[in-house]
C-alpha cells in the first residue's frame, strides 16, 4: 500500500510543471498568465508549512517565507500573495514551519470558502502530496 | 496376482553399512485366497506388506499387481493406486478417534479428485455391525473400532486387502468376526494377506507363510 | 481434495493446547491493534475537543498550560492577559467574534466559564440542544452532560473542588439555567458557562460597562472598564487574519497560537510512545508466532503416525501438507480475527477510563492500519506454517507407521 501511494506520488511530482511564489501574480495580486495557464493542471510548488491551523485536518498552508520571517504581517489584504491552501486527500502529518517542502497537486484559482471550516481561499492545491526537501 | 520378484530391502545400519531386512526371491498371491503371513517379530512382516502397498522404498526388485508393475509408478499414481486397489487394516485400527463412524470410513474419499467409493459406507456399517448413534470413534469398543476400520479398507471395494495383526488387540469373540469377514471378501475373489500370530487364523488359511530374517523359510498349504 | 475434516479434528485432538494458542496469537494482535486504535481515537476526540477553537491570545507563557486551562478546563491559575491587549483583540476587524473566557469558579466541582453569548452560539453551532442562550447577568447555559437541568438554579464557589470551598466562599448571586449545549466531546460537556460580566462582578472587577449603563451584556464593552482576562478565544474572519493575527499578538505582553500547534506538539510525543509500543508488540507477535510454530511441531511429532496412515491410506503427500498448513493457518487467523476484535474492545475500554478522567470523549475505531497489522500477522503465519507442513510432506512413510501413536 505505502509503495502504491510513493510510486503514484512519484508519478505526479514527475508529471506536474513547477511553479515559484514569485512566478504566481503579476501587477501586486492578480494571477499571473503563467498561474491561469496552469489552472486545472499539477503543478509543483516549493515552500514552507505554515503552524497547523486544525489538528488531524486535510489541509495546510503553504508560506513563501518560513512563519519566523513572518509572511502575513505586513498584510491585510483578504488573500496574501504569499501563501497558497494545500489541501491533501490524507490527514496532514505536519512538519515544522522552517524547513522547506515539495508540494505537488491540482491548481485551482479563485474565491471559495471552505464548507467545513469555512475559511476564504484564493489559490489552492487540491489533492496535494508533499514531501520535505 | 500379486507377484514379488527378486525383492532387497536394505536400510542404513552402522555409518557405513546397510543391512538386508527383506530378500524375496520370488513370491506371489493368488486372488480368492487368505494367505497368513507369520514369523518371529522383527522377521521382516510388515515391511513385506509394506512392500506390496508401495510404501516401503525398494533397494532393488519389483511388484506387479494384475499385470501392473507397481514399482515403476511415479509417486502421486501409486496414492491414487493405493487408495482404489489396497484396503488396510492396522493391528490397532488407526482410526480418526475425533471422527464419527461415518466420518472415518468415508475419509478416504476426501483425499483427491475421481476418489468415487465403490461401496456405500452406510451400508458396510449396516454389514460390520457398526452402531450408527456414536458421535466419535474414541466412545467405542476396541471390536466396535475393527469393524469402522475394516468398513474403512473396504469403501473402494479393493481387490487386495493387507492386514497388520487384525485380531492382535482383540478378544476372541471379535477376532473371530475380523477372520471370518476377511475369508467372506477372499472367496469373492479378492487377494487378502494377513500378517498374524494368532493359531486360529493361520488354521483357517488357504496358504501360511513363515519369515525369519527377512527370508522366507516354509510355506504351508492348507490341505 | 477436501482437508477440512482432518483440519477439524486435528484441531479438536488437542483442542486445549490449540485453544490456548490461539488465545496466544489473540492477546499479542490485541496488544497491537489497541495501541494503534487508541492512538487514533485519541488525536480525533483531541482534534474534535479543540476544533471550535481557531486561535487563542493569552499571557505570554506555555501555551500547551493555557491549551489544558481554557480549552480542557483543568483547575489551575494562569497569567491574565493585560487589559490593553484585550481592548486590541477586541477591537480588531478582522474576526468574526472574539470572546474573553474567564474561569477559576465551580459549581458541584464543575468548571465555570464566563464568556459571551457569541461563543456560546459558535459552540453550539447556531443551534442549542435545549432552551436558550444567556440574556442577561443571572442566566447561564449548561453543557450536555452537567447534572443541572434547563430551570435549575446554583451558586457558584469560588475555586474547584470541595477542598477549596471550605472557607465558605460561595458566591452570592443566584443563576438560573436557560439552556443546554449540544455534545461537544470535551470537558465543556460538563461545564456552566455564564456571562463574564457577572464573573468580573463576582470578584469586584470592572465589569466591561460603564457602572449607569446597567446589567447589559457585551459585546460592545467600554473600553474604559475592561479589565484582564486568562484568555480570549478569537474567531478570525478568513485564513490569512488567522495567521496575521496569530502573528500580531506574539508580542512582550501576549502570546496567541492554534491549539492545534498544542495538539500536533502532543501527537508527536504520543506518536513516539507509539512507536516503541508497537515495536514491542511486534516483538511479542513474532514471539508468539515462533511459539506456535515450534508448539505445533512439537504436537505434529505426537501426530506423526497418524498423518502416515492416511498417506498408507492412500493420501498423497499434497493432501497431508495442506491439512498441517491449513491447521496452523487456522489457530493464526482465528487469533487475528479474535484479537482484532479484542483490541478493539480493549481501546473501548480505555477510551471510557480516558473520558471519566479528561471529559475527552473518545470514539475508538478500527481502520485499515489496525486490520493490515493482524493481516501481516496471518500473512507471517501462514509462511511459517511451511515449516511443520513441509517436515511431514517430507517425512518417511515407513518409519512414521512404525512409530507409536
Amino acid at each position: 500500500m505505502f509503495i502504491a501511494v510513493a510510486i503514484a506520488a512519484g508519478a505526479a511530482i514527475a508529471a506536474a510543471s513547477t511553479l515559484s511564489f514569485a512566478e504566481l501574480y503579476e501587477k501586486g495580486s492578480d494571477p499571473s498568465a503563467k498561474t491561469k495557464a496552469l489552472t486545472g493542471s499539477e503543478v509543483e510548488i516549493v515552500g514552507y508549512m505554515a503552524p497547523p491551523l486544525k489538528a488531524q485536518a486535510t489541509f495546510f498552508v503553504l508560506t513563501k517565507m518560513p512563519m519566523a520571517v513572518c509572511p502575513f504581517c505586513d498584510s491585510t489584504l483578504d488573500w496574501p500573495t504569499d501563501i497558497v491552501l494545500i489541501k491533501t486527500s490524507s490527514i496532514v502529518d505536519p512538519t515544522p514551519f522552517n524547513f522547506p517542502i515539495k508540494v505537488v497537486g491540482k491548481l485551482e484559482v479563485g474565491f471559495e470558502k471552505d464548507p467545513e471550516t469555512g475559511f476564504v481561499s484564493f489559490l489552492r492545491l487540491t489533492d496535494a502530496v508533499f514531501e520535505r526537501l | 496376482m500379486v507377484s514379488l520378484k527378486k525383492i532387497n530391502v536394505e536400510v542404513p545400519d552402522t555409518a557405513n553399512d546397510r543391512r538386508a531386512i527383506l530378500t524375496i526371491e520370488d513370491l506371489s498371491f493368488p486372488p480368492g485366497e487368505l494367505t497368513v503371513v507369520a514369523g518371529p517379530s522383527g522377521s521382516g512382516k510388515s515391511t513385506l506388506l509394506n512392500v506390496i502397498s508401495g510404501i516401503t522404498p525398494l533397494t532393488s526388485g519389483s511388484v506387479t499387481v494384475f499385470g501392473e508393475t507397481v514399482t515403476d509408478f511415479r509417486e502421486s499414481r501409486r496414492d491414487a493406486w493405493r487408495r482404489q486397489t489396497v484396503g488396510m487394516i492396522f493391528q490397532d485400527f488407526n482410526l480418526i478417534g475425533e471422527l464419527s463412524p461415518l466420518d472415518n470410513i468415508r475419509l478416504p474419499e476426501s483425499f483427491g479428485k475421481a476418489a468415487r467409493p465403490a461401496a456405500d459406507a452406510r451400508s458396510l456399517m449396516k454389514r460390520f455391525g457398526v452402531p450408527e448413534d456414536r458421535t466419535t470413534v474414541s466412545r467405542m469398543s476396541r471390536g466396535e473400532q475393527q469393524r469402522v476400520a475394516i468398513a474403512r479398507a473396504l469403501l473402494f471395494d479393493p481387490r487386495i486387502i493387507l492386514a497388520d495383526e487384525p485380531t492382535a488387540s482383540l478378544d476372541t469373540k471379535n477376532g473371530s468376526f475380523v477372520i471370518d469377514s476377511l475369508i467372506e471378501e477372499a472367496a469373492k475373489g479378492k487377494t487378502v494377506i494377513a500378517v498374524s500370530h494368532d493359531p486360529e487364523f493361520a488354521a483357517r488359511a488357504a496358504t501360511t507363510i513363515h519369515l525369519d530374517h527377512g527370508r522366507v523359510v516354509r510355506k504351508d498349504r492348507a490341505q | 481434495m477436501n482437508p477440512l475434516p482432518m483440519v477439524l479434528s486435528t484441531l479438536r485432538a488437542d483442542r486445549r493446547l490449540n485453544l490456548m494458542l490461539v488465545i496466544l496469537v489473540m492477546i499479542a494482535t490485541a496488544l497491537g491493534v489497541a495501541i494503534i486504535s487508541q492512538e487514533r481515537a485519541l488525536k480525533q476526540a483531541s482534534a474534535r475537543a479543540v476544533d471550535k477553537f481557531d486561535l487563542i491570545v493569552a499571557a505570554p507563557g506555555s501555551i500547551t498550560d493555557v491549551t489544558l486551562k481554557s480549552l480542557f478546563l483543568r483547575p489551575g491559575a494562569v497569567e491574565l492577559l493585560k487589559p490593553e491587549v484585550v481592548r486590541q483583540v477586541v477591537a480588531e476587524k478582522r474576526v468574526a467574534f472574539a470572546a474573553p473566557l474567564a474561569f477559576g469558579d465551580s459549581v458541584n466541582g464543575d468548571p465555570v466559564v464566563g464568556t459571551t453569548r457569541d461563543l456560546v452560539l459558535h459552540l453550539a453551532d447556531g443551534h442549542l440542544a435545549e432552551g436558550r442562550g444567556f440574556e442577561n447577568w443571572e442566566e447561564a447555559v449548561v453543557g450536555q452532560a452537567s447534572p443541572l437541568k434547563v430551570g435549575d438554579t446554583f451558586q457558584t464557589s469560588h475555586g474547584h473542588g470541595p477542598e477549596e470551598t471550605t472557607g465558605g466562599l460561595v458566591h452570592a448571586s443566584r443563576f438560573t439555567v436557560v439552556g443546554r449545549l449540544p455534545a461537544q466531546g470535551s470537558p465543556w460537556d460538563r461545564a456552566v458557562i455564564i456571562p463574564v460580566e457577572q464573573i468580573w462582578k463576582l470578584h469586584n472587577l470592572p465589569t466591561g460597562h460603564a457602572p449607569e449603563a446597567g446589567p447589559v451584556l457585551g459585546p460592545p464593552f467600554d473600553d474604559a472598564y475592561l479589565t484582564g482576562v486568562p484568555a480570549m478565544v478569537v474567531k478570525p474572519e478568513n485564513l490569512a487574519a488567522a495567521y496575521g493575527l496569530r502573528n500580531l499578538f506574539r508580542t512582550e505582553t501576549s502570546t496567541a497560537f492554534f491549539p492545534a500547534e498544542v495538539l500536533v506538539g502532543l501527537y508527536q510525543v504520543l506518536g513516539d510512545i507509539r512507536v516503541m509500543m508497537t515495536a514491542l508488540a511486534a516483538g511479542t507477535q513474532a514471539l508468539v508466532i515462533a511459539a506456535v510454530i515450534a508448539c505445533v511441531i512439537v504436537l505434529l511429532r505426537v501426530h506423526r503416525r497418524r498423518f502416515a496412515v492416511l498417506r498408507a491410506l492412500g493420501a498423497p503427500r499434497a493432501y497431508v501438507f495442506a491439512c498441517i498448513w491449513l491447521y496452523v493457518v487456522t489457530i493464526v487467523a482465528t487469533g487475528a480475527i479474535a484479537g482484532l476484535i479484542l483490541g478493539f474492545a480493549g481501546s473501548y475500554l480505555a477510551g471510557l477510563f480516558v473520558a471519566s478522567q479528561t471529559g475527552v470523549a473518545l470514539s475508538p475505531s478500527i481502520g485499515l492500519q489496525e486490520v493490515s497489522l493482524a493481516a501481516v500477522l496471518v500473512a507471517t503465519g501462514c509462511v511459517f506454517a511451511l515449516v511443520p507442513a513441509v517436515a511431514l510432506y517430507r517425512d518417511r512413510l515407513d518409519r512414521a507407521l512404525q512409530t507409536i501413536s
